[in-house]
């Protein structure tokens, strides 16, 4: 089971140009949730955001488009985007609640992937590794075109903002993966739109803890037998995955 | 110096990454002398996994006894049955999916991979709910080689020619899709164990000693159906629970080698990891701390003798040692 789990998108359509856009916060949001932004301009414009609770993960510059992408808790007051020329430009806003009972916030969004650029109309995307059983990790697409990433194989569609062409088409696209083999969610190449693109994956941590304790789900005993009689070697050993 | 690596037969002891992966007591898919279960994967890409080994070896030793719900598994070309990684996740060997009811073997070369020996014919698609003794044997190294063997008897065979095969450090187990697959006796080290069973011990209850300091209740650990959100727990820091288990009767011209714990959980909040325990008599003897990252993990833990005497198990030891589970 997942802890966190999409649970909706701001609708706030793109601003065709612009020093700012605001693109509002989905809905009523619990305890525990998490809140992820994409902002995406034409140029390599610096994008600040003043709104408090929010988080920069980080900034990517394409070939005449940048991404940023920004967390905060639930809860958190709708956020403004900034920068200083006026340029095209699409945000858009992707709410994933805890499952939790009782979850207790922690830094929800782990180190990023490396970013891929392009300029195609095959976008890829380089995985991130590490990734913890059952955690959430997000592919956010932009382009220079009003068109949305075609969702990769073995991922789900999020949600998507775009628009054009007045004052320049632009898109951005999440999709989410839940990974639950390994600790990997893989490089990705898909269909999108035929213009400069920047992507991104990242992964949402699942650790918002609901209690202070150990959890054990399932323990087995076994012994192993032998035809001989061993020698004494008085060692353990033991092993764990990471994922 | 010989090194058990991992070891279950139970859903208790490996990740899984499909919520449908359950175990099952169906006859004729586990061997009823030393286990009361199998582990299946159901139709799909399923794959249970063994934690990462606690060593990484070149000479590694694998043996389970496997069976197929129907005959004439059926897959894409390529789709795993079963897959070695190094230590650093990178496959660098694996047994896919050929043709129907055929497997071939595949090493890693450093850039893709290329099959090793000829493809077979793979006997637990064609009989159906008849256990199959599987033993697998990797060397690595540019000059490696790997066999396996069904019953004792070799199968299939072939080269490995590529320092890119450069340790095992974890195994995945699958299926091929057209029918469910049972898994037990899975077992893995750096030394031949294909005549040493594995035999299965029930959790009881509450250790005696380490008691009171655990909520939940005993069905949070079944795993059918297998459900992360229900657990025991416990919650303070350098507590202990403690869990008695069936006492297990060992064949004629058996010894015990070792106790073989396997444990999925996970700490939050302010634990900042977990261990695993023995009280044998009345000492407790802490494991080290298991290095625990915050979500759910599979871990395991391999005495070789009893951690309080440093004496070998025997089977009276073995029934009355209490494996318990520490916050630390």
């Amino acid at each position: 089971m997942s802890k966190l789990v999409f649970a909706g998108a701001s609708s706030e359509l793109p601003n065709t140009g612009s020093t700012s856009n605001s693109p509002g916060i989905p809905g009523t949001q619990d305890v525990g949730g998490v809140l992820l932004a994409a902002v995406m301009t034409q140029d390599n414009q610096v994008h600040s955001c003043a709104t408090a609770g929010w988080n920069l993960v980080g900034q990517y510059n394409g070939t005449g488009l940048t991404l940023s992408v920004w967390w905060a808790a639930a809860g958190a007051a709708a956020p403004t985007f900034t920068w200083t020329s006026s340029v095209a430009n699409v945000a858009q806003v992707v709410y994933f609640r805890s499952e939790w009972d009782n979850p207790v916030a922690v830094t929800p969004v782990g180190t990023p992937g490396s970013a891929s650029i392009g300029s195609s109309s095959t976008h890829t995307s380089t995985g991130v590794t590490g990734v913890g059983d059952q955690d959430v990790v997000i592919l956010i697409d932009t382009t220079l075109s009003n068109a949305a990433l075609t969702t990769p194989s073995g991922w789900t569609y999020v949600a998507d903002q775009g628009g054009g062409p007045s004052f320049g088409n632009q898109h951005i696209t999440f999709c989410s993966k839940l990974i639950n083999a390994g600790s990997a969610s893989g490089s990705t190449s898909s269909a999108g739109g035929s213009s400069n693109w920047v992507t991104i994956q990242l992964e949402l941590i699942q650790d918002l803890a609901p209690a202070n304790e150990l959890q054990i789900s399932a323990l087995e005993v076994n012994a192993w037998l032998t035809g001989t009689a061993p020698p004494a070697s008085g060692r353990r050993r033991q092993g764990a995955i990471v994922c | 110096m010989a090194t058990k690596l991992h070891a279950a037969n139970s859903l208790r002891g490996m990740y899984r990454n499909l919520l449908a992966i359950q175990e099952v007591t169906t006859a004729g898919t586990f061997n009823s002398a030393y286990t009361s279960q199998s582990i299946q994967i159901p139709v799909g890409n399923g794959i249970i996994a063994t934690p990462v080994f606690p060593v990484s070896v070149t000479n590694y030793y694998f043996h389970a006894e496997c069976a197929a719900s129907g005959t004439n598994q059926n897959n894409s070309s390529g789709a795993p049955w079963l897959q070695l990684l190094d230590s650093a996740g990178t496959v660098v060997f694996k047994l896919v999916y050929s043709s129907l009811g055929n497997i071939i073997a595949q090493y890693w070369n450093g850039s893709g991979y290329t099959n090793s020996g000829s493809t077979f014919l793979a006997p637990w698609f064609t009989t159906g709910l008849a256990l199959s003794a599987i033993d697998l044997n990797v060397v690595c190294g540019a000059s490696g080689s790997w066999t396996l063997s069904v019953a004792g008897s070799p199968l299939a065979s072939g080269s490995i020619a590529s320092a890119s095969v450069d340790n095992i450090a974890r195994l995945y187990l699958g299926n091929l899709s057209q029918q469910p697959m049972q898994w037990s006796q899975i077992k893995g080290a750096d030394y031949d164990h294909s005549t040493e069973p594995l035999m299965f011990s029930e959790l009881n209850g509450d250790s005696a000693a380490n008691a009171g300091q655990l909520s939940g209740t005993y069905a949070d650990l079944d795993t059918v159906p297998i459900n992360d959100s229900t657990f025991v727990a416990i919650g303070t820091s350098g507590n202990k629970a403690g869990f008695t288990h069936t006492g297990i009767t060992i064949p004629g011209g058996y010894y015990m080698s070792a106790m073989c714990l396997g444990a999925k959980m996970r700490r939050t909040s302010t634990i900042s990891d977990g261990l695993f325990g023995v009280r044998s008599g009345s000492t407790n003897a802490d494991g080290a701390a298991l290095g625990m990252v915050g979500g759910y993990d599979v871990f395991n833990d391999m005495l070789d003798t009893d951690p309080v005497t440093s004496a070998l198990w025997t089977q009276s030891t073995f029934n009355a040692a209490e494996p318990y589970l520490g916050a630390v």
